[in-house]
């Protein structure tokens, strides 16, 4: 048994008003990630979404751990009826939001972190890529950004993310490297 | 202590390449100074991005990749890896490959005057070398130009270490030409050339393939009996690296287990120092 491995969602030094994105199974980690933002007195506002209600996770959760939510499905079964990027900038305006995490599809990450940049807040996004070594050791899980200096580079979603911030992912290149993959490994 | 092309390496257990990341993930579960060596990610001339996804997938008993040889290039790795690793007191290998021959020149040239740098493995049989642009070296003549180059551009008392392809039709021809152009001693094998899923070139790694290369060391012990041969290919236990230096090699390198097990180079080089018998210890030879 190894780990922790990689790095996590970084949390703020003062209190301020974050708002936490999680689409689907992905959700899951925003709820303990509440937890220890409210310890440190941060508001959080909750952005809970899924294709339909059956693949949400608990919005009732979701309402003990945070001020406000928002519940958004892409068939309207519940909640508001579209996706993350319909809504993130109204929420984001209407909690002040200084820092926004996200946890999702990379489609609904970008989405955020452009919303995040936008807005002038801090985006972290964590990442699913499919890790072989989950070590660092393999080099499988690269993820286009740009680093130190603008400079562009390859990180590995195992040991510099999962969660990286948002502004530093090259999203449009992540995506036309993702619409290469075979369905099942996306 | 294992001597090998006139070094001295504190072990006979060496990290192949490619399977080590940076050097820094992996001595969070081992000191790399214990282990015979540590060889380097391919390095090249200028950095690359490496290969589209999936890079890497799993097949029975082993692992198809093509990664596309990602890495910082000579400029990232001389100014941010190699400090640390030779700070660490690790054997360091350097694996290069190059796009001509001026490339390879310059890469032995560059290498093989900075401190820490013990040898240089000269990677001719990348298995996705058509696509990744580096210079073609299928043919065993190809192979001794590239050594030949290296070899020139190194100092004296930095050897070139040559990684061949498991081909067991060709591997004895492949190493006698270049230990002829200058190779102190030839590692073989590398991945076998695979296919990813959708067709695009790949490499075929991990415990499928080493009773192939298991094969090549014992034929090239057979037609050279005085040759170097470093064995690599599927090693997971001490078992399988007392196979490989039975068949005739000097020393083995670990590979893809440690994608699996980070510790595997460090349990299976004390389980060869301290003589632990087989079947005993942490072991898990007998999964």
């Amino acid at each position: 048994m190894t780990g922790p491995l990689g790095r996590p969602f970084a949390l703020p030094k003062e209190p301020v008003s974050c708002v936490l994105v999680g689409e689907g199974y992905a959700a899951a980690p925003l709820f303990p990630l509440a937890e220890r933002l409210r310890e440190r007195g941060c508001t959080v506002t909750l952005v809970v979404a899924g294709p339909d209600e059956a693949h949400l996770l608990s919005a009732l959760e979701a309402r003990r751990s945070a001020r406000a939510v928002t519940v958004v499905t892409e068939d309207g079964s519940v909640g508001r009826r579209g996706l993350v990027a319909d809504v993130i900038a109204e929420v984001l305006t209407k909690a002040a939001a200084e820092v926004v995490y996200a946890a999702g599809p990379v489609p609904t990450l970008h989405a955020v972190a452009a919303a995040a940049e936008a807005h002038g807040a801090w985006s972290q996004t964590a990442l699913e890529r499919p890790l072989t070594c989950a070590t660092g050791l393999c080099h499988g899980c690269a993820v286009p950004v740009v680093g130190e200096a603008g400079i562009s580079r390859t990180a590995r979603a195992c040991v510099d993310g999962p969660v990286l911030r948002g502004d530093r992912v090259r999203w449009t290149d992540l995506r036309t490297d993702l619409s290469a993959e075979p369905e099942a490994a996306r | 202590m294992t001597d090998l092309a006139g070094l001295r390496l504190a072990s006979p257990v060496l990290v192949a390449s490619g399977c080590g990341g940076t050097g820094r993930e992996l001595a969070a579960y081992g000191p790399l100074a214990e282990l015979g060596g540590f060889v380097t990610r391919t390095l090249t001339l200028n950095a690359r991005p490496g290969g589209p996804q999936p890079r890497i997938l799993e097949t029975p008993s082993g692992l198809v990749h093509a990664v596309g040889l990602q890495n910082p290039g000579l400029e990232g790795f001389l100014a941010t890896e190699l400090p640390w690793l030779a700070q660490q007191g690790a054997r360091i290998i350097v694996s290069i490959a190059g796009s001509s021959l001026g490339e390879y020149a310059e890469l032995a040239r560059r290498l093989g005057g900075s401190p820490g740098v013990s040898a240089i493995e000269v990677n001719l049989s990348s298995p996705d070398a058509p696509t990744t642009g580096v210079f073609d070296v299928r043919e065993p003549f190809h192979a001794a130009s590239v050594v030949a180059a290296v070899h020139r551009d190194l100092p004296r008392g930095v050897p070139v270490l040559a990684k061949l392809r498991a081909d067991v039709v060709r591997v004895v021809e492949s190493a006698r030409t270049v230990l002829d152009a200058g190779a102190a001693a030839v590692v073989v094998g590398n991945a076998l050339p695979a296919a990813m899923p959708d067709g695009r070139q790949a490499g075929l790694s991990g415990p499928a393939i080493l009773p192939v290369a298991l094969r090549c060391v014992a034929d090239l012990r057979a037609e050279l009996p005085d040759a170097e041969v470093v064995g690599v290919g599927g090693i997971t236990t001490a078992e399988d690296a007392r196979s490989f230096l039975a068949a005739g090699a000097t020393a083995v390198q670990i590979g893809t287990a440690l994608l699996h097990d980070p510790t595997t180079a460090a349990r299976v080089a004390a389980e060869l120092r301290d003589g632990v018998p087989l079947h005993t210890g942490t072991s898990t030879s007998t999964d």
